[in-house]
Parts: C-alpha cells; structure tokens; sequence
C-alpha cells in the first residue's frame, strides 16, 4: 500500500512539475511555431527554383545579334581563297620584272609586231653608218624598221626633200603595222586625233617603247603638270606632283600603274571605277573595313565622289593624301547637320559647335601632334558606334572602371581607380578635394557614370571640357559649373551645388 | 403703398450694410486660400489684400494644437505701393487654423481665418477629410488675372532643356519651398514643371479636367516611368507586386518634388510603411525568438546594408519581388542568412 502511494506520489509530483515547465516555457506555442516553420521550410523546397535555373546560361539576344555571322564566314572564305592562291603560285612563279615594264608590257602584249624580213627585202635598207648625222650617236631604243634600216616603209625618197613621209597622215603610217585600234570606251585625246608623235619617238629614243621623255611620268606632266601650257584647259586634268605627299606608285613606279596611256572602259583612262574600285584593288586593309564594318562612314559609304570627297589620288600638301588638312577635310562636311548611317539620326554640326565652344579637346586642338578626328574617328569604318576606334557607351552610366573604355587610351586610368591621391601624384588628377579623387566618387559605383556624363568630348566653353549641358532621359540638365582659383562647384541635376577645394578641402566623401 | 415704405427701408438697410462690408473687406481680405480647402502639398500660399491706411502689419499664424514645433508665424510690412501680400506657409497634417491679423499702430483691426486640411496619402486618419473641405483650384483664368499685375503667370521653361538658373523661372517665384527640402527630384529641382504638370488627367482624376491648367494625371505612374524605364520593365516581369506601385500611384509614397528622406519618400521607410501596415507597429512580426524577444523591425543597424537602418526593406522590396510577401530573397533562408552571417 504505502509503496504504491509513494509511486502515485510521485507519479503526481513528475506530472505537477512537467505541466509547470510545459506551460513557463510555453513549449506548446513553440511546438506549433515549429510546425509552422516546418510547414513554411516543406513548402519552399517543394516550390523552391531548382538551382539549374538561377544560372544564366543562355545566350541572350543581344549577343546573338552581336555576332558577326557574315564576318565569320569572310574570314573563313578568305583563308580558303589564301590556300588556293598559294597553291596556285606553286605552280606559276611570277618572273621579276623590272619596274616600269610591268603594267605597259601586259597592256601591249597583243600589239607587239614581230618584222619578218621577206617584207623588208623590197624595201631599200640603209645602213646604220649612213644615217643622216642628226640621229647620232644612237639611243638606248630603236624602233625596229630604224633599227633595220628600212626608212622606206614610212619615208619615199622621190624627192630630195628628206624625211618626206609615205602617207600624209602620220597616224595612218603607225596604224600600218601597229593594228590594233584603240576602241574602248574611254579614249586618250592625243591617241583619238592621231598624235602618236605627242608621247612616241619615231626613230629612238633612251626610254622604252621610244616615249620622248626620260620616263613615263615626265612624260605625262610635260602636259598634265599644274604648270603647263594646257594648265587653262580644264583644271581636274592637272595634277602637281611637287607637293610634299605623293601617292606612292606614282613615284615607285608610274602614273600607268592606274591610268591607260591610250585608251580605258573607265573615265580618266582608269582601269576600274575611280571612285572606289581602283583604291581598293590595291587598299586591301581599308576594303575590309570600307565593305564589312558594323558602322560605316556616310563619306564613304553613301556619298557621291567615295574615297576622292577626302583624298586626292595624285599628290597633295597634306599627309594621307587629304585634300585638306585633316581636321578641315572633316569639317567640310560636317559643317551642317548631317543624317547619319547608323541610326539615321542627325549628326551634330560640329563646326558650329567648335566655333561657339573655345576650348578643344586636345586632338582637335594639336592635330600635327594628336591626328585630329581621326584620332578617336576611323574614317572609313569601325565597328564601334560613331566610328569610334574602340569602344565606348552611349549610356549615362556604365561599369567604367572595368571595361577599358577609350579615353584611357590616352588618359591615365588612375585618374578612376585611385580613391586618394597623395601629394606627390597630384598631376593625376585636379579634380579632387583635399586629397580625396572626385572621378572616383562619380565613376567607381554601382551605376558609375560614363566621362561624357560631364565632358564634352569635342570641346567646350569651359575649362577641362565640363559641358554645359548634360543629356539625361533625353532632357537637358545644366552642369552649373563654376571654377575657382583652387577648385571649384558643381550644381547638376543629381546632386545641389558641391564644392571641392585641393588646398582647403570641403569634405567632400567623408 | 404700406409695403412700398418696408421695401424701401430694407433698400436702405442692405445698402448701408453693403457700404459696411465694402469698406471691411478693403481693409484686410484673404484672396487665396478659400476656406475650408483641401491641399495635398504642405506648403499654402496666402494672398492678402490690404490697404495701407487702415493696416501698418499683416501677422498670418499657423497654430499646431498638438506641438508647438510646427508654429509659424511671419510678420509683413504693408507698404503704400502693394495692395497685394503673398506668403507661402507650412501646413502640418490634418486641420490647419491659420489666422491673418491686420493691425494699426500695434492695435488689432481685423482678423480673418482660413481653415485648411492637409490630406496625407500615407497616413490613414488623414487620408478622408471631413465632409465640410472641398478641393478649389488656384491656376484658373480668374484667379491668373489678379496675379498677373505683379507676376509673370506664363510659362517660360524650354522643353527638355532645364533653366541654368533656377530662379528665372516663372514658377519658382511662388513654389520655391516646394523644392527646399534635402533630396530633390532633379525634374523639379531644376523646375521642369510642365514636364508632369501637363494638365492632362488620369482615370483616377477625370473630374479634375479642365479646372486647373496644371493638373497631373492620377495614377501618375506612366508619367514616372517615362524616364524609369527600367524600373517598369523589371517590377513587371516579377510575380508578386506591391499595389501602389502596379497601379501607377508612385506618388502614395513618393513626393516627386522633394523630401527630407532618400528617394524622396513621404516619411522615413519604416513610418512610411506602418502608416498603412499598422499591424506590424506592435506584437509579434517574423519569428519570436526563444526567449521570446521579438524581431526588431527598425532602430537598430542594418547588417545586411552597412551605414543604413534595419527598416522594413531590409526584408521586403517595396516594389515588386519574386516571392511571397514581397521578400527581397527567393527563399526563406536566403533571407535570414543575408543578416545572420553563421
């Protein structure tokens, strides 16, 4: 009995304290709270993503856009035709020749006479000692009847009078042997009326094919020199070949090199179309980028003279052959709004722009030193947007720091990555307060923004190229700068007026 | 012939009172605001019209029963050459009891009064004003005319391109408080004002159209998405949504001129949210922990954001999000470790 009373003793006592722990600590509330979260956890592994899903590998459609599907297959066509081409020059080696032959000897190659000499039997040969004293001593060239003697094909002796001529006309005397007539499209005004003595030597001559010059190109500017006689003729005929930049296969080899001394299919007796054909018959690198570039040039692209609405083919005083010098040859166009070919946006005018705004960026300002435009400009193409030479953003914000953008061609990146700058780096940067690196605060974020943000990149009316204006959403926000002697203030749209001192620091970044 | 008589004594009663009224009103009347008018911004511009030879001071108060912080009071000089008298005055939320009194040679002459709510987007006892307030607006044809002697009431700015000085602005001369707080909306702040204030009305405001010259469209979002594009782009592609903001009503929580608070909210992140989640002001919100403490919800440091407050986006995206309640992580857990770091 007192056993088993001693056991429900117990018994009570362990439940008693049980149920006091049970309720002080408020286990069942947390018991339910447990399911609860339990519930919750059951339901988010259930409902969770699966992890595969978070990771983007898929390419998205700008990518694909930007791959260049039609370049790929250039390239690939380009090193197949490279292969047969070198497998092709196994086969036939091309001989060396010397310089001036090449072109005049492919050209000539059906006209060359040969002279048998059962012709020559009638008639009378003179021999070479006999010759009248004016043709001594002889030249390097002789035309071959003279050669042989046989003044009587072109000369009668029925007369005394010497050197009377078989025909009247000279030209029907050339034409006798020399039978190819000159039929293109395009004609030589000296070969159409029959002046073949204007250029050719009958006799002898020291220059191949008897020309009456020391060379082809003399022989071309005796007439078609600024300086000449005709020079009133028709001023686009004239070329002067003393100025500093030259085309080089004028003066490597010969003005034949692009023009047929007689006859061509093409205007100015060209072999191809001048406008661009014939440069990039020989300009492989620019037909490259002239034909497949991403963004191409209006000038050259779309417009009505190609590659000579900018260069001179012949010789001008400027480098790269420019017709002006190379900021000019730009702003001669873009002196209006131009429609671009990107985006078929208008184009600032930019000269207008450089006339209000004093201060240029520093390639517009030293051209000889920078190279002008085109030193941030490709001019025949680019596959960066505003032909730009490498890349850049349109945007307000970018991820600056990371990407290499094209400004720090030439500037320094420090002036971005460094936060401080300490008192023996100052030539970094100036716009700073104290030591701390304002670039660093605008462009080192999350949303960092872009350096056009704040400069103008072609020129300004304040100083360091600070716009007056910036683009925003396509609304225009005034900077408000304003500089002072060791500093400066700011009151753009993102943020009220800030001021930054190097020497007195206001704080700024604290 | 009786009635003729009483007819013409009453003639000579309302004439006389009349002639009364006419002379009281020359001396101090408050053209702007009318009485019992309700505003949305807390800034009021009062117009006063009084005479020099019966005022010396205009003294106009706003008296805050609850707190003396919000009291203002400003004194004007009336000078021989103004007939008209314009101040711009704080309001604070709710019934505003404005008093302008004129005095001469330190002697009150006359007082009026003008009782105005200021009706708050984000606090619910001040969302409804009582039935007595009526909405009136000022840019009407009428109401321009009598500025117009002293103001130019055209406006000036360029589309799109925004004032190098700000003060130039034909608006800023009467609204400049509305941009005088710390963050500035930069349309505003560079007072771009016609940008939103086209006149154009929205579903919610149809009957507001053709009463005033600058009115906004109510639900004002497509307006605000016009320059946060992608801001709409990424909240609509989300699944779940806060509901101001899918139905384009930025301004219950935004104050697109400017504001004391980041991202110009209307108050602080953790009022602005309790003003309608009054809920999660007391008792237990997240889990309670075993000692049953509960989880903090503000006033501490946000581990997760250094240099910021715990609030409630610390947890929730106010916008839209792709899990339930709003929370900023896909999971449960991803939300908690993002504080509790091991």
């Amino acid at each position: 009995m007192k056993q088993r009373m001693i056991k429900i003793i117990v018994l009570v006592f362990v439940l008693a304290v049980s149920t006091f722990l049970f309720q002080s600590y408020g286990v069942s509330e947390k018991l339910s709270r447990f399911v609860v979260i339990m519930k919750n956890i059951a339901y988010n592994l259930e409902h969770a993503k699966p992890a595969y899903e978070d990771c983007n590998f898929s390419i998205s459609d700008d990518e694909i856009k930007s791959i260049d599907v039609d370049k790929h297959a250039r390239e690939l066509e380009s090193s197949i035709d490279k292969k047969k081409k070198a497998k092709r020059k196994k086969v036939v080696a091309p001989e060396p020749l010397a310089p001036l032959e090449i072109a005049a000897d492919e050209i000539r190659e059906e006209e060359r006479l040969t002279h048998d000499k059962t012709r020559l039997v009638k008639a009378k040969m003179v021999k070479l000692e006999d010759l009248p004293d004016k043709f001594k001593p002889l030249k390097k060239y002789l035309h071959e009847p003279f050669k042989m003697g046989a003044c009587k094909i072109c000369h009668t002796s029925k007369n005394n009078k010497p050197g009377e001529l078989v025909r009247k006309n000279i030209v029907d005397i050339c034409y006798s042997c020399h039978k190819t007539r000159y039929t293109k499209k395009f004609d030589h005004k000296p070969a159409k009326d029959g002046r073949c003595m204007d250029c050719h030597d009958p006799h002898q001559s020291n220059t191949k094919r008897l020309l009456k010059a020391d060379s082809i190109n003399n022989l071309c500017l005796k007439c078609h020199d600024k300086r000449s006689k005709f020079k009133n003729k028709a001023e686009k005929l004239f070329v002067d070949m003393t100025l500093k930049t030259k085309h080089k296969p004028i003066v490597k080899k010969s003005c034949l090199e692009c023009h047929d001394p007689h006859t061509a299919e093409y205007k100015s007796l060209l072999h191809l179309d001048a406008k661009m054909d014939l440069c990039l018959d020989c300009h492989d690198d620019v037909k490259e980028i002239v034909q497949h570039s991403k963004f191409k040039h209006g000038g050259v692209n779309t417009s009505k003279r190609r590659c000579l609405e900018c260069h001179d083919p012949h010789a001008t005083k400027y480098v790269k052959l420019l017709k002006k010098d190379r900021v000019q040859t730009c702003l001669g166009c873009h002196d209006e709004e131009v429609k671009s070919d990107e985006d078929g946006g208008m184009l600032m005018n930019i000269k207008k722009h450089l006339k209000e705004n004093p201060n240029w960026h520093g390639p517009i300002k030293d051209v000889k030193k920078e190279g002008g435009c085109s030193a941030c400009h490709a001019p025949h193409g680019s596959n960066n947007f505003s032909i730009l030479r490498k890349s850049f953003t349109k945007n307000f914000y970018a991820d600056i720091a990371n990407k290499g953008f094209f400004c720090f061609k030439c500037h320094t990146d420090k002036k971005i990555k460094k936060q401080y700058i300490k008192s023996d780096e100052h030539n970094i940067t100036s716009f700073r307060d104290g030591e701390v690196n304002l670039h660093y605060l605008h462009v080192n974020d999350r949303k960092g923004r872009t350096c056009r943000a704040c400069h103008d990149e072609h020129a300004s009316k304040y100083n360091h190229l600070i716009r007056d204006y910036t683009d925003f959403n396509g609304v225009k926000f005034p900077l408000r700068y304003i500089e002072t002697k060791n500093g400066g203030s700011c009151a753009p749209a993102c943020h009220k007026r800030f001021e930054y001192d190097r020497v007195y620091p206001k704080g700024i970044g604290q | 012939m009786r009635s003729c008589k009483y007819f013409k004594n009453i003639l000579i009663i309302i004439l006389f009172s009349l002639s009364l009224f006419a002379q009281e009103a020359s001396i101090l009347k408050i053209v702007n605001p009318p009485n019992e008018d309700i505003n949305d911004e807390d800034i009021v511009s009062f117009v006063v019209e009084a005479d020099k030879k019966f005022v010396d001071w205009i003294i106009i108060s706003n008296k805050n029963k609850e707190s003396n912080e919000s009291n203002e009071t400003f004194d004007i000089k009336v000078k021989p050459t103004l007939t008209h008298y314009c101040k711009s005055i704080h309001l604070h939320l709710g019934e505003n009891n404005i008093s302008v009194s004129g005095y001469k040679n330190d002697i009150l002459v006359k007082q009026e009064r003008r009782m105005i709510f200021l009706k708050s987007k984000v606090h619910k006892e001040y969302r409804y004003p009582p039935e007595k307030y009526s909405r009136n607006y000022f840019h009407t044809q009428n109401d321009e005319k009598l500025c117009a002697s002293c103001h130019d009431m055209s406006v000036n700015e360029v589309k799109d391109v925004a004032f190098v000085d700000i003060t130039k602005s034909n608006c800023y001369q009467c609204h400049s408080l509305v941009t005088a707080k710390k963050h500035g909306h930069a349309p505003a702040v560079n007072w771009l004002c016609t940008s939103c204030h086209s006149g154009k009305v929205g579903k919610f405001n149809k009957a507001e159209h053709n009463k005033t010259k600058y009115t906004v469209p109510d639900p004002i979002g497509p307006l605000c998405y016009s320059c946060h594009k992608k801001n709409k782009d990424k909240w609509a592609k989300r699944r779940f949504k806060h509901e101001p903001a899918e139905s384009g009503r930025c301004n219950r929580c935004h104050n697109s001129h400017s504001s004391p608070n980041p991202f110009f909210t209307r108050k602080p992140v953790w009022e602005l949210c309790t003003g309608c989640h009054k809920d999660k002001v007391k008792g237990m919100h997240i889990v309670t922990t075993i000692g049953n403490t509960i989880h903090p919800t503000h006033n501490i440091k946000d581990p997760s954001r250094p240099g910021k407050d715990l609030s409630c986006i610390s947890c929730h995206n106010p916008h839209a999000s792709e899990s339930s309640s709003l929370l900023q992580s896909s999971s449960a857990f991803s939300l908690c470790i993002r504080c509790h770091k091991k």
